[in-house]
């Protein structure tokens, strides 16, 4: 009952605290609704590609009206490789087309000749685009030397070969790759909002449990904690509503993410039971980490300032940045040492793979035990400390 | 004024020393994250998949795929093998025992051979997908050769004009399909050097803490007076100007450092390369400028410190995300990119970049250095303007 | 020269928006005199030492320190001035010996001067056992010790001293005291401001009573305990109808003044003990029930409620 109290007062005293309420709500809902954007589904549109041409001659101004009639591909032109390779580092496009000088010359004479496709290293250009850009120029590498086999064969020259090589290829029956992605309901990866409300929900939910040590540390300081336990209330019942009081925040958090990704961006949360109580057990490794940090810590303005940075920090490692999916293995085994990584898998597996709460059982049950060893370890920390 | 600053930033620093938050914030945190994101993303990790092949065919055309592509030198240590009929496979796919499987249905060669339709199944496993999609590459790489071939031999009997024999067509597929394609998509980088992950993220991670780290100096302000040591000071002959003075150097100093030593730690640790030394003190010292005056006003326009606290994380965090340090730039709608030049961490992100990429010396980064530095000089002054006022009040 | 007061203010005036906090208040302090500025809160104490310490601009008014005036030589003023601030105004995180270093420097002390002074100054206020621990990690009294140690660290020929004693223990206290007054004895010139009169009447040459923004007395405790003239002081506790009560008393031939305060009512009477059956008689009608009387000789005290007609604390 007094523990119910003190979550309420914790509570109420948030919602009077009209910046944390900005940090609580409007922060990670703004983010979703960026980056949701940003990774959300872009097959729909045309991708932009740029093209520069060093003068590569006819069979260029062929090639890149293949591009530019490719349905995937935005093509824009650019005056030099210099400026398509800034414009693919800033992003401007996602990827590039150097067509050299002297292409044009090189296959005519029987000379091998190469197109460069500039993308970052850092980040790979989208598959479509890729695919679309390699299709094109498969078709003319075909055309040429279709040309060049034929016009030796048949002593013609070489641009009457050409004419006839394309009229065929317009025509030919196709040798066709044909891609299935098994074991997951449409991708393994959900995409757009699908990813970065879950994600965001873990980042945020943990961050703000954080920095909500800083609570906890106030009260120890300022003797709040000690006027309790002088009033008739056992130890036991002031640690249990200190950690419902952070539970309180956490779920709250957790919640209006969940609601607010359900209903503004039609986040589809898979079984819903299964998804509250992967939420509930999340915001208790939450009130975990909490407590734990305000038993540490010696003063507030650490718990705020070693939040942000530490809770990002975990999310990267645990995939709430980018799906754990796309990282080398040894980097997904570190992952998986932060409960982040786990609650990852356990949303994605609801959310793109239809599991259910049986499905989850492992991840859940991993979350629960971060939570009991978390919790343990804080409360015998504060006893230690509230004791002395 | 000259030795109240010093007094102030020298007391500044030694407080920020002590405080072990500041510390991981400066120096360790941003170090760790780049290290993290280096490793998750660093080119270094080896290539291993495991693909099964069910080759229903048995004959050239679907071999030349099997023992020719993905037995060529170039995969033969990043890729195991296992051949096995369909069934298999996409079982092997499903266990997740495999990363990918190419399905080649019989009559595969005979019709390649004959000019006609054929298809390649690869399936993927959603597990894994970076996996699926080099299998899917291959498949494709394979497919184009394929067609090209195909096309050759039908332009050939097209020019001569008269049907070929079975044997004859054999022998021109044959030939025709000898040699490699004569273009080739190589990939090109996106400047004159090499970007690796490591120069990327170490500026990245760095300009993002910068923030964070900057901060510090300007809260210390509103700590000051709500100790009653900002009165003292002024008790003490300091001058406003020259306490917030030693404020600023503190922050600088800090700042700087924190930047200085993630350049030292990345190329030490990753061998990582920022570029130019002088273009990239140049561009640290405008870019912490930016930071310290950004932070230090959004701190004045907050009432109490609680609030400057709220604010300048607030601050932080909004420019962080539009300022590309966290979200890839090259993925952000190109309405949002504009907006990532609205922020000074997102022009002295585009330096750092800018420099690895393009190379060369202060003249690569002069715009970016003259954009921070004018941020930081706006900012600061009117953060000055309105902190004396507050000291005075 | 010797004689020169050290602090000479006149007139000084400061109004926030409405209010006139302080309105024409000027006094002097000689070498090695004490000078008590005493006053309830809000008085304007505060405000008034701002003005001398150069740290609020006035309205009007001059201020010399040491023979330097705080419109011409704002540095030199401030030089010859040890303020110690009302708040512990000191680094947290650093020690107290990291504190005092800093301090002693902003005021120009650097090298073996430094040293030796902080050595000293530690001494005096018994903290050189715990100079190296962080001042958060000190009590409450160490802290405010501390507090007094960085403001004379530079020698000051005046040291300004805000409420030192507020919300300290006893002990501290009487300690923090004792400070003070072996500073007196050292020919340091002190502005002390309170609002405990038996600090002022323990501590001070001279003090001067101030009471909403206006200085109304100022002199030795004798001359103001004059003022009253050989007026005694008598404190009744009383229940019930203390407004009565006061009404009642002030009636009474010989009492001059009668005002309620907390739970009883003071009056200054002129031979206090020969008045008192009269006293108790009058009481007895006015609905209030005297549980005890105390008779006080003239102090402090009396000559604030004298001079204003309120009590010092409320």
């Amino acid at each position: 009952m007094k523990a119910l109290m003190m979550a309420g007062s914790a509570l109420r005293r948030l919602a009077r605290d009209r910046l944390a309420l900005f940090f609580i709500v409007l922060l990670p809902v703004v983010i979703i609704a960026v980056i949701g954007i940003t990774f959300g589904d872009a097959a729909s549109e045309r991708l932009p590609v740029g093209i520069a041409d060093e003068g590569a001659g006819p069979l260029g101004d062929q090639l890149r009206a293949g591009l530019v009639a490719s349905p995937a591909l935005d093509a824009r032109a650019y005056d030099d490789p210099d400026a398509l390779r800034k414009a693919v580092r800033r992003g401007v496009v996602s990827a590039g087309v150097v067509l050299p000088a002297g292409y044009d010359q090189a296959l005519r004479a029987g000379r091998p000749a190469e197109v460069t496709f500039v993308v970052d290293q850092t980040r790979p250009a989208p598959a479509p685009v890729r695919t679309a850009v390699s299709a094109v120029v498969a078709r003319q590498a075909a055309e040429v030397k279709a040309a060049r086999f034929a016009a030796e064969r048949a002593g013609v020259s070489f641009d009457t070969a050409l004419a006839r090589a394309r009229a065929l290829a317009d025509g030919q029956e196709q040798v066709r790759v044909e891609a299935t992605t098994i074991g997951g309901r449409e991708d393994a990866l959900p995409t757009g909002f699908n990813y970065t409300a879950p994600a965001n929900l873990v980042l945020f939910v943990f961050i703000t449990s954080l920095a909500g040590a800083a609570g906890l540390i106030e009260a120890r300081r300022l003797g709040v904690i000690r006027r309790m336990l002088a009033t008739p209330t056992t130890t036991a019942t002031i640690l249990f509503g200190e950690a419902l009081s952070r539970f309180a925040v956490a779920l709250l958090q957790g919640m209006i993410i969940f609601v607010v990704g359900w209903l503004v961006f039609g986040v589809d949360w898979g079984d819903p039971p299964a998804a509250l109580v992967l939420v509930l057990t999340f915001a208790l490794v939450g009130t975990g980490v909490g407590m734990l940090l305000g038993s540490v810590l010696g003063n507030a303005e650490q718990a705020t300032s070693i939040g942000p940075p530490v809770g990002i920090a975990l999310g990267m490692l645990g995939g709430c940045m980018w799906p754990l999916a796309i990282v080398p293995e040894p980097m997904r085994v570190i992952g998986h040492l932060f409960p982040q990584a786990w609650a990852m898998d356990a949303f994605i597996a609801l959310i793109a793979k239809g599991a259910t709460i049986t499905g989850i059982a492992l991840q859940l049950a991993v979350l629960a035990a971060f939570a009991v060893a978390l919790l343990a370890l804080a409360t015998w920390r504060l006893r230690k400390t509230l004791a002395g | 004024m000259l030795r109240t600053a010093l007094l102030v930033a020298g007391k500044d620093l030694r407080q920020r020393l002590r405080d072990r938050s500041a510390l991981v914030i400066a120096f360790v945190a941003p170090f760790v994250l780049a290290s993290i994101i280096g490793l998750a993303f660093g080119g270094d990790f080896a290539f291993k998949a495991t693909y099964a092949v069910a080759d229903a065919d048995r004959e050239p055309v679907a071999a030349g795929f099997t023992d020719g592509v993905l037995a060529s030198p170039g995969l033969r240590d990043l890729v195991t093998v296992r051949q096995v009929d369909a069934a298999e496979a996409r079982a092997l796919v499903d266990r997740g025992d495999a990363d990918a499987a190419f399905l080649l249905p019989a009559g595969f060669s005979a019709s390649v051979q004959r000019g006609g339709a054929a298809t390649i199944t690869v399936l993927e496993s959603g597990e894994n997908p970076i996996a699926g999609q080099v299998a899917r590459s291959l498949a494709e790489a394979y497919a184009a050769e394929l067609a090209a071939t195909q096309l050759a031999v039908r332009t050939a009997l097209a020019q001569r004009g008269q049907p070929a024999t079975a044997a004859e067509a054999r022998e021109l597929g044959e030939r025709a399909a000898a040699g490699r394609l004569p273009v080739q998509l190589t990939e090109g980088q996106v400047g004159g050097r090499t970007i690796e992950a490591a120069n990327y993220f170490g500026p990245s991670m760095a300009i993002f803490f910068l923030f964070f780290t900057v901060s510090f100096g300007a809260r210390s302000v509103l700590a000051e007076r709500r100790q009653g040591t900002m009165r003292r000071l002024l008790a003490s002959a300091a001058s406003p100007s020259g306490v917030l003075a030693g404020k600023a150097l503190a922050a600088f100093v800090l700042g700087t450092s924190s930047v200085l030593v993630m350049w030292l730690a990345t190329t030490l640790v990753f061998g990582a390369d920022w570029g130019d030394p002088v273009a990239v003190v140049a561009l640290t010292i405008s870019s912490v400028l930016s930071a310290i005056g950004i932070t230090a006003l959004v701190v004045t326009l907050a009432r109490s410190e609680e609030q400057a606290e709220g604010f300048s994380s607030l601050v932080v965090f909004t420019l962080a995300l539009l300022g590309g340090n966290f979200v890839y730039l090259a993925q952000l709608p190109e309405t949002l990119q504009r907006v990532s030049l609205l922020t000074p961490n997102g022009w002295a992100l585009r330096g750092f970049v800018d420099l690895v990429a393009d190379g060369g010396g202060l003249a690569t980064v002069a715009v970016p250095v003259a954009v921070t530095l004018a941020v930081g000089l706006a900012t600061g002054g009117l953060a000055l303007y309105r902190a004396r006022r507050m000291v005075a009040a | 020269m010797d004689n020169d007061p050290v602090l000479w203010c006149k007139d000084l005036r400061k109004r926030f928006k409405e209010r006139l906090a302080v309105d024409g208040v000027g006094f002097e302090v000689a070498p090695g005199e004490t000078y008590g500025l005493l006053g309830p809160n809000g008085a304007g104490k505060t405000t008034t030492i701002s003005m001398i310490c150069g740290l609020l601009r006035r309205d009007g008014g001059e201020v010399t320190v040491a023979g330097a005036s705080l419109d011409r030589d704002p540095g030199q003023v401030k030089a010859a001035i040890g303020y110690v601030p009302q708040d512990v105004a000191l680094y947290p995180d650093l020690s107290g010996l990291e504190n005092l270093r800093f301090w002693g420097r902003m005021y120009g002390l650097a090298g073996r001067d430094l040293a030796e002074r902080v050595e000293a100054t530690l001494e005096v206020v018994g903290l050189t056992e715990r100079a190296g621990d962080r001042v958060a990690d000190y009590s409450g009294g160490m802290q405010r010790r501390l507090n007094i140690a960085a403001g004379m660290l530079h020698r000051p020929r005046l040291l300004v001293l805000d409420e030192p004693t507020a919300g300290v223990d006893p002990q501290s206290r009487n300690a923090i005291l004792a400070n003070v007054e072996a500073l007196g004895g050292e020919g340091i010139a002190v502005l002390y401001t309170t609002h405990y009169m038996e600090e002022a009447e323990r501590l001070c040459d001279r003090v001067g009573i101030i009471d909403q923004g206006r200085l109304v007395a100022e002199g030795t405790r004798r001359e103001l305990v004059a003022r009253v003239g050989e007026r005694d002081r008598i404190e009744l506790a009383a229940t019930g109808d203390l407004a009565g009560l006061a009404a009642v008393a002030a009636r009474v031939d010989g009492v001059d003044e009668a005002s309620v305060v907390g739970g009883g009512v003071h009056l200054v009477a002129r031979d206090g003990r020969r008045l008192l059956p009269r006293l108790l008689e009058a009481a007895e009608h006015s609905g209030a029930e005297v549980t005890s009387v105390e008779l006080v000789e003239p102090d402090l005290e009396a000559v604030f409620l004298h001079l204003t007609g309120k009590a010092l604390r409320d």
